[in-house]
This record gives structure tokens, sequence and C-alpha cells, in this order.
């Protein structure tokens, strides 16, 4: 039966020629242009949107401005929305959520009967022994409770395209004088006065229309003027006006984010004006969860906005005496059954069991005790409370707070600079007034000050709590909706200690659901304040409220994704490894080969005749000046500056504590340039280190990147020589051209540098060119390697060959603590050097007991241990796999650990390793698994 | 750095994109270069932005405290840091100046102009470094009145408020980027290995502006307009 009103009115948003429809768990629902979800299941008698996540209670619409969490539906797919802020769509599939089986018979709803079981800090003291009994609850807890799932699409409609294309989550920057964040009374009459003064202004407005609540106000005068500064912000060309976008963050340097559909708007301002108004608080009494139980506004916005009866009979509980509530219930057609005038009558039960049938009201007498009680049958409980501001975003711009006399609620009272609050949200009640802060706030934004709030007094948490806790104890009497808490779950928590406000939320999880504490933060910061109120104890009175964080709404991952676009790079080759079938990997921000098809083919190449390696994303530094030498023997273990230019030799660097940073290859060019290669990740980082002591002690040493303007192949292989000499007049002789030497040469016409060392422990040149010439040089090498066996290879042969020389790679083998005589690497230590970064420390260690040790094993058969399987003694770990792979060419598994002090690994002995539930045997070996001499290297 | 040798076609790292699109190739001083993507290219056509690829522009980066003793040596009067101005004088005259920072010039310009470039910077003394960037940098060129909107799309930078001759080092999406506003085009120089994941992401965002990829024979027409 349709609860919509006949008759259209003047301030309905709902176009009812335009009837549209959805499905809400395959029931159709019909529907206007204009509605929300929640509008329109109301209209459609649906009182039940989702269940709790505690207890799976039942849930209806509460609020109807997106604060509650009573109204989180699927909507399309996508988890967690508010039914009541999300506009209707045609065709569009909504289902419950938090429900099993189904949303009018939740079977879970058990727990509610059993919450007994389920006291405060539940998870504190539940599960501890046995401990495998948390690991079995986990996973019904986790279906039990929540939030929605998240459901992958059944087919990625974007697989076509390039992955930077994917998903239609984007991210809209602004920089602006002022951003005002409210498009209410204040909110406007702000911007509009800023942009009179010549401001460049961004209003933010959470619903699809400006004029906040006036746009339902019953007196025709006020929605005229609000109508009229709508229309003129709308003429103003320095306002630009985002509706549908709610603001969730407000961050350093008055940067504020806000989510609009699936756009993240980031906007930068040098003043925030908050003009988010009011809301309604909540009233905590036995059963205030059910169904049918609505604020105020709530019913007055269903009503006005979308021509929706919210129920058929009504008691109306008013905090103000001037409300017109009533009388609008009544023109509606709503049968009024009593009107409780706050604080002399309360509601002190609301009954039903999954929707509201009836309200028990009582007197109270003149120390708030309940006498006279008398019931009420009703679908319909009007909460017409008195308010409290929304006040998220002065919350975190460091806002601090005060009461106001008569007020249950905390009201800013004092922002930093560049921030100001205005109009309902400064505890400001008639509409001239608000205009007249909206004004002078967005006058004194464009001259750069700030206007002062109303002072108020000290908060009396006894008496705000009284306003908000009615009397009773019996039943669940919920403070936080989100996430089931009811008062006696925060007396009981603090009755345990935890009698701080946050303490009590983090123990109780009171104001740590969707809501973050819009409908229950100050309610409980009250409890916890008059419990503690005229004691000497550490308690605090609720002037401070707990932490204010982003998000202060709930916003979907893509919004937040929107932001971190993840940078793909290309290597020059990149074209060429595609037509050779390369299969690729990411590696860091990397797209690499992994292997051309046949790994075991791929190293056999490079052991019999010639393998070639794209190794261009290995970081590339030319440091030059004068200075160049003592900045790299300060910067590396090694010493550099007696290093012949045409030399190369490898370099290591670690940190004051002597932790192993990264490593590479430094070549001497000339006198005052070296080239100097890095880990492929780690380039920006060296290029920074170096720059910093460069700054610091070496004046004119100068370091740039070259990484993205040189490509680099290894060419390796017993036939390498033979392949570069057709390409080149260089000679490439041993006597010429020696193990760690480096030169620059043309290679088929392209100035290349070349450096002859050997990581894969074949002979070989690492030869770098400049990135244009990528194309031309593959191809010349390929042309002139194929005739004699040449093979691209890939990552995936790299780390074997490279294993089999037991050659360390940064990162892998070596954690944030690895120090060189760790990793058996103290040879490349100079300790009669002068001085150098980690010098003192490297100095200490040298000779003492090492924390943990890297040593080499070899296993049988090609089941490799994966990368960071647990090295095992006794039971207990003591050590990780680091690399571990399987080599055709040796014909067993060989790898690296990383084996603790309290290890035994010698020589010889076995090394117990598990993984995944395998466990296997390895012995302990010498490394290099291959040519320990380096003849190879030197053919 | 030796200027690699002409002739045997060097390529951008946008090469395989322009094949994509359907370039018509020509060589400017060594490199294959887009001259167009559509016969019907044409000034008329152009209401929209328009994005191309100039990475092939010479770009001699020098570092030094002494830089502004360098460029009174080298006859020219360095631009203010975050300010970019064309050379008129001396042996870089026809060259731009972008000053990033008190210590670091680039010098832009033409790919043919690269040989002489490096030699005019030969032979440098004391604590300068000029150093041939030419290889790691790509360079984009948007033309039109929209671009400041597709660029206030992807940068947090107040790109608007950017004027004529002014540059800056910012952050694109992840990616490091020097923006410099000439009086008719914006210039993107960043990493070569980065400049293909950018040109989508621009053609991506600019797409509800209409933005179109240009070859270089419509940018030179625009430019010179």
């Amino acid at each position: 039966v349709s609860s919509r009103l006949s008759k259209s009115s003047a301030t309905e948003v709902i176009d009812r020629s335009k009837p549209i429809q959805f499905t809400f768990d395959g029931k159709t629902i019909p529907a206007y242009e204009g509605d929300t979800i929640g509008s329109a299941l109301a209209a459609a008698g649906v009182n039940t949107i989702s269940r709790s996540f505690k207890y799976h209670r039942p849930r209806g619409l509460y609020c109807l401005t997106g604060s509650c969490p009573n109204c989180l539906v699927e909507a399309d797919g996508v988890p967690s929305v508010r039914a009541c802020q999300t506009a209707c769509e045609n065709g569009a599939v909504v289902r419950s959520q938090n429900r099993w089986p189904f949303l009018k018979f939740d079977f879970l709803r058990i727990g509610d009967f059993f919450s007994f079981l389920m006291p405060v800090g539940f998870y504190y003291k539940t599960f501890i022994r046995p401990r495998f009994s948390w690991h079995l609850a986990e996973k019904f807890l986790k279906r039990a409770a929540g939030l929605g799932h998240v459901r992958p699409p059944a087919a990625d409609p974007y697989a076509k395209e390039p992955e930077h294309l994917r998903g239609e989550y984007q991210v809209e920057y602004r920089n602006v004088d002022l951003t005002v964040v409210g498009g209410g009374p204040a909110g406007l009459s702000a911007a509009l006065s800023a942009a009179q003064a010549g401001k460049k202004v961004v209003l933010l407005e959470r619903e699809a229309q400006l004029g906040g609540h006036l746009r339902f106000s019953t007196d025709a005068q006020q929605r005229d003027t609000v109508q009229s500064l709508v229309l003129q912000v709308h003429a103003s060309s320095s306002v630009e006006v985002v509706t549908g976008a709610e603001a969730f963050g407000l961050w350093e340097d008055n940067l504020v984010t806000a989510a609009k559909g699936k756009n993240l708007w980031k906007v930068r301002a040098g003043q925030v004006i908050v003009a988010t108004g009011r809301a309604q608080h909540q009233l905590v009494f036995e059963n205030n969860d059910l169904p049918g139980v609505l604020l105020g506004n709530a019913a007055r916005r269903l009503l006005s906005l979308y021509g929706v009866l919210p129920g058929k009979r009504a008691v109306v509980v008013s905090a103000n005496p001037d409300s017109t509530l009533v009388n609008e219930l009544k023109a509606a057609g709503i049968s009024v059954a009593a009107v409780a005038s706050l604080p002399e009558q309360v509601p002190v039960k609301a009954l039903g069991f999954s929707h509201l049938k009836g309200v028990v009201l009582a007197d109270l007498t003149a120390d708030g005790k309940p006498t006279f009680k008398q019931t009420y049958e009703c679908d319909l409980l009007v909460l017409d409370t008195s308010y409290e501001p929304v006040a998220s975003l002065l919350g975190q711009g460091g806002c601090a707070w005060q009461g106001l006399p008569g007020s249950a609620s905390l009201w800013p009272c004092r922002t930093r600079t560049g921030l100001q609050a205005a109009g309902h949200v400064t505890g400001l009640k008639t509409l001239d007034e608000v205009l007249a802060q909206g004004r002078e706030a967005g006058q004194a934004a464009a001259s750069g000050n700030s206007i002062a709030l109303p002072v108020g007094a000290p908060a009396d948490p006894s008496s705000m709590a009284g306003m908000r806790v009615l009397p009773g104890a019996d039943g669940k009497r919920f403070v936080c909706l989100c996430e089931d808490v009811c008062e006696k779950d925060l007396v009981h928590a603090m009755a345990e200690g935890f009698d701080e406000p946050e303490l009590l939320k983090r123990y109780s999880t009171v104001s740590m659901g969707p809501c973050q504490g819009k409908t229950c933060g100050i309610t409980a910061s009250a409890i916890c304040g008059r419990a503690g109120a005229g004691q000497e104890t550490k308690i605090k009175a609720p002037t401070e409220l707990t932490t204010f964080r982003p998000p202060s709404t709930p916003i979907s991952l893509g919004v937040l994704g929107a932001a971190k676009h993840h940078p793909t790079r290309y290597s020059p080759l990149h074209a060429e490894h595609d037509a050779e079938g390369a299969v690729w990997m990411d590696m860091g921000e990397w797209k690499r080969p992994l292997h051309y098809g046949d790994v075991d083919a791929e190293c056999r190449a490079v052991h019999e005749a010639a393998g070639i390696i794209d190794v261009g994303t290995l970081g590339k530094l030319a440091v030059r000046g004068k200075d160049a030498g003592a900045l790299l023997d300060f910067s590396y273990t090694h010493r550099f500056s007696d290093l012949k230019p045409g030399k190369v030799r490898y370099g290591l660097m670690c940190d004051d504590t002597g932790t192993i940073l990264d490593d590479g290859t430094v070549s001497r060019v000339s006198e005052d340039e070296f080239f100097i290669t890095t880990t492929s990740g780690n380039v920006a980082f060296v290029e920074q280190w170096l720059k910093w002591w460069a700054g610091v002690k070496y004046p004119c040493a100068h370091v740039a990147n070259m990484t993205a303007a040189y490509g680099a192949m290894n060419l390796a292989g017993p036939k390498a020589r033979d392949i570069l000499s057709k390409l080149t007049k260089q000679d490439l002789s041993n006597e010429a051209f020696p193990y760690m030497a480096g030169l620059d040469a043309l290679v088929a016409g392209v100035p290349c540098r070349l450096l002859r060392i050997g990581f894969v422990g074949e002979m070989g040149w690492e030869v770098h060119f400049p990135a244009e010439a990528g194309s031309y040089l593959w191809d010349q090498l390929m042309r002139a390697g194929k005739p004699l066996g040449l093979k691209p290879f890939g990552i995936a042969a790299q780390r074997v060959l490279r294993l089999q020389k037991g050659h360390v790679i940064i990162g892998v083998d070596t954690d944030g603590l690895t120090t060189p005589y760790e990793a058996d690497m103290g040879w490349s230590v100079k300790l009669d050097k002068p001085d150098f970064v980690g010098r003192s420390r490297l100095l200490a260690i040298k000779g003492a007991e090492r924390r943990q040790r890297l040593v080499a094993f070899t296993l049988d058969g090609q089941n490799a241990p994966g990368d960071g399987a647990a090295v095992v003694q006794d039971g207990f770990p003591v050590g990780r796999v680091t690399s571990a792979r399987y080599s055709a060419f040796l014909g067993k598994t060989i790898g690296l650990a990383m084996v603790q002090k309290e290890g035994k690994a010698e020589m010889g002995q076995n090394l117990e390793i598990r993984w995944e539930g395998q466990q296997v045997y390895a012995k302990v070996a010498e490394r290099p698994f291959y040519d320990p001499q380096g003849a190879r290297l030197k053919l | 750095v030796t200027v690699i040798q002409t002739g045997i076609g060097w390529r951008s790292a946008l090469h395989t994109v322009h094949q994509e699109l359907g370039a018509r190739w020509t060589q400017v001083a060594g490199w294959e270069v887009p001259a167009s993507y559509d016969p019907k290219e044409s000034l008329s056509a152009h209401r929209v932005p328009v994005l191309a690829d100039q990475s092939w522009l010479t770009k001699i980066q020098v570092d030094g405290a002494e830089l502004q003793a360098w460029a009174g040596q080298s006859g020219f009067v360095l631009p203010a840091p975050g300010q970019i101005s064309k050379i008129t004088e001396g042996k870089f005259s026809g060259c731009w100046a972008y000053r990033l920072a008190d210590d670091r010039l680039w010098l832009v310009g033409e790919a043919g102009d690269r040989e002489k470039l490096l030699k005019a910077c030969a032979g440098t003394q004391g604590c300068v470094h000029p150093l041939d960037i030419t290889s790691g940098l790509a360079c984009l060129v948007l033309h039109g009145s929209q671009v400041p909107n597709v660029l206030a799309k992807l940068f947090s930078l107040d790109v608007p408020s950017l004027k004529a001759g002014q540059c800056t080092i910012t952050g694109l999406q992840g990616y490091k980027v020097t923006l410099a506003v000439h009086a008719k085009t914006w210039r993107l120089f960043l990493g070569r290995d980065e400049a293909r994941d950018v040109w989508g992401l621009i053609l991506h965002n600019g797409h509800e502006h209409g933005i179109t990829p240009i070859g270089a024979e419509l940018l030179s027409q625009l430019e010179n307009a």
C-alpha cells in the first residue's frame, strides 16, 4: 500500500510525471525521479530496511540525513550505501545486507535473545583459551556481523581497456580562496559575500539541492529568502556549486576532501567556512531503535520533500515548545495519539518486535522519577528533540567545544586560523542571526580574518546526559546504533575502569561504526561525564570529545583509490619484448619480461651460447664534479676516489647503523665523473641520499638521475664477445677490456657505455645506450646474435642464474636490519677509510657475534620452498628462506636462507624448512653453486 | 654524453602509441616523428585542446652554484627561478631557458640543435655541470584554451593560475613533472619511461573537453599561427 500523499506540495523534490522503478530484495518498488531509495521504500510501505550490526535487530529510517547507519543497503553491487541519501536509479537492483537468510526473518537475530552472552568487551574476554577457539569463531563472527559484502563483478567490463582507464573513479582538483561546506542559509550567504568581495569560492553541499532545512520549512517567507540566495549563488560566476558532494575530511593547509558519486574532490583554499548546520539528537530509552521511531526532521523531510506519510498514527515527543510538527502531521492526515513534552513527560519504552506497535509514556516527578505510565498504540514515534551541531569537520580542524544555556549538546567555541564556523552549527537559532553570521564569516574570510563565535559556558555533562538518556534501566536502550552498544554496556565498561571517553570508545566500540559518532558521540561522552561529575576522579567532563578523524562518513574504497593512480613505467624495449612473446610481470612500477616461454631454455642459452636481458630498469645516476669521488667514498662502504677511469667496482651503501641500504656498480668515466647503477626500486632514494650528503659536505658534486635516459641490456654467455664484436670496433679481448672494466664505445653506430660485469655468472657486458636508440640496437644485437644461439631471457631465468652464483639481491636476501657482515659481504667494507656513513657502527660490530647470517643450501628434487619459508629448529622458527629456485642446469634446488644466531647452520648440516604445509630438509652448502673460481666470467 | 648519430631512426617513448594512431612519419634530426595522424587535421578543425609529442626537443640540464656567472660568460641573462625566457643573444641564442631552481637551468632547443648546444657547453669550467638529458625526458605539448581545465583534473597544483612565462616542478598522479607555460602552449616534461602512461592519462582526463592528439605539422602551425 502506497504511503504517498495524493497531492503534491510546493516543497516536493520528486517529479510525479516521471515514474521509475527499482527492485529491493527482488521486489519491485515504484518511485519517482527525485526520490531517494529510502523515501521510495517508505512510500512503498517498507519499514525494515536493514539489520543491525551485532544483534540483527530490524532497523528502518531514522534520521534521513545520512547520519545514522539504519538504512545502509547494497545498491547495484555497492555495499553500505545510505538509502536516505542515494537517488533512485531506474532499474537499480537494491538488496538489504547483514541478514541471513531474509530481511524479514533473520535467523541471526537469535543473538538478540542471547545478548547476555556477549557483554561489553566481548572480544577481549572470549576465545582466549584454548587459543584455536578464536580461529574457529572468527569465521563465523565475520559472516554474522558486518556491513555487507564486496561482490566481485562477474566479468571485468574494462578488461580490454588500458589499466589506467579501468574503473570510473576520478579526482577533481580545485584551488580557490574560500571553501564553504554546507549549502544552507549560512553557507549561501557566506559564499555570496565572499564572492562579492572578489573571491573565488567552492560551495560543497551533500544534498542534491541547495537550501538546507529551509527547503521544507512551513514558512513560505523563509523558503523565498533561501530561494533568492540560491538563485544569486547559481548566478555568481565566482562561486562553483558542487551538490551531492559529501565533505568527509579537513586536512592540513585547508584541504577539504569530498566524495561526489565516484569522484573524489580535493579542494584547497585559503579559508574554509563550515556551515554544516545542526541535527536533532537521539533519545535513549528501551527499544529506541525500532522501525517506526523517527527524528522530527526525518518525518518533515518525508512529508515535505517526498510526499510520503511516515505513519498513520503517531506519538510525538517534543523538546521544542514552538514546534509546528504536530500541526504538520495532522495536516497530512496522520492521527496524533499523544504529544509528550520533554522533560515533563518522556517515552520509557517502544513496543513491538519487528515494527513499532506502541509507546509507553511516563510523567516525571521533579527529581526525574517516572510516575504515571500510559501506553499508546501507534506506528510512528516522532522524536522532535533539540539540536546538536553537525560538526565532524570542525572537530577534524581542531575546534574547541563549549556548552550553551539550556542545550543538551556541545557547540564550537574556538577555531583555528583560516577555519570558521557559521550558522546553526554554532548554536544560533533564528534565520536572521544565521544569515547575518554567514555574511560576516564570508566577509571576514575575504579579508583573511575570522568572526568570533557566541560565548557559552562550560558544559554540564549531567544535565546533557539527563536530556538525552531518559529514565529507565530495562531492555535494550541503544546509544550507538552502528555497533549495537547500549547504555548499560557503557556503564559496565566504566565500572571495569574504562572511564575516560577515548578508552570507553575503544573498549565498547561506541561511535566506531559508519556514523563515526554523529548519532551517539556526544551522548556517550555525556554518559561518561555524568558518571564522573562531582567526583575527584580522572573522568573528564565531556567538553573534550573523542578525536575526530576523516573520513567522517562512509565512502567507497574506489573514491579513496581514485587519488592513487598506479604509475607504470615502460622500458625503451617494451615493444621488442612484446614481439618476442614476453610474459610480463609488474616489478615495482616497471613492466618487465618474466620469461619468453621456456625458462630452462633461456638459462641454457646463457650457459652455452648467449642470452640477453633488459636491465634498463636499473637505477642510473651521473655523479659529476671535483668532489664526486669524495662524495662516493663517504656514501659507500667501498673506496672510489682511487678507482681509475675505465674501471668498475661493486658498491654497497649502508646507513649510520650499518644496515644495508642499496648496492650497485660504480664506474669511473673520467677524473670528475662517475656512473652509478642502483637497484631498480631504490634509485629515487639513492639519488636523494647522495644529494643530501652532497649538499651537506660536498658542494661541488652534482647528482643527476639518468635512469630514463639510458636503456640497458646485459649480454651474457660464452658467445657474447663474438656477438658484440660484430657491432663494434672496440677491442673486447681480456687484455683490452678485462673483467670489471667500463668503456664508452660505438655499438652499431650508437654511443654506448659498456660495463664488463657478470651478475648471471657468465662472461658478458652490460650495454647502456641512449633510450631513443633502444629499438634499433636491440634489432641489431638480435640479428648479430641469433645465428650464434642468442636468446632473450627474463627475470625468472635471471633469478636462477644469479642464485647459482650466490649473488645477493638487496631487499630480497636482506631485510631492513641486515648488516654487510650478516650478508657475508664484509669484504666490501673498507674500514681503513677515514670516514663514511655507518663506519663507526660497522667498526663496532666487526668480529662480534652476528645476529643472523645468510647461508646457502641445496635440496634434492625440484620442489623449491617459497620465498619466506620458515627455517625451523626443534619446532621453533630460527630463520627464513630468502630465495630458492630449481636449477635445471645443476639438477637440484638451490637457495639462500637468513638464519638467526640461535639456529644451527654449519656446513653440511640439515636445515628443516616448512612452508604451506610442506616440510623438507635441505643441506647447508658452500656458495657459489656454479663456477666458484669465476673462470667463466673471464673467458 | 655524446650526440648519437643521425639517420638510424631514433624513437620517442610514444612510438608505438603513434603507430597505433596511424601516424604518417617524417624525420626530424634523426628522430622518427609523427607528422600527422589524420589527413583531415587542420587548424580550423582544432577548436579543442590538442596533445602532441615533442620528446625530440634537445634538453640540457645545467647544475651548479656558479650558474649565474656561467650564463654571463655564455652571453645571456638567466631568468628568475620559476620563470622561462627565450635566449636571444650569445652562444645559446634561439633556445629556451627554464630556471627550475637557483642552481638548476634547462636549455631547451630544437632537435637539430643538440650537437650545437653540446659543443657550446663543452669546456665549461668551475662548479657548473651541463648534462644532455634529451634521452631521458619526454616532452608532451598541449595547446588550446581548455588546456588549464584538462590539466586541473590531473594536478593538485592551481594550474589555471599559472601564467605564461612560468615553470614549476610538480606531481601528476604519482609522477614528477616539470610544467612550463609558453605563450600558446603548455609543455610537460617527464621521465621517458613514464610518458606512455601519462599520455593516456591526459587523453582520458581531457576526453570531456574533446582533446585530440595531433602530429608535428599541425602543432607547428598552431605554434606559429
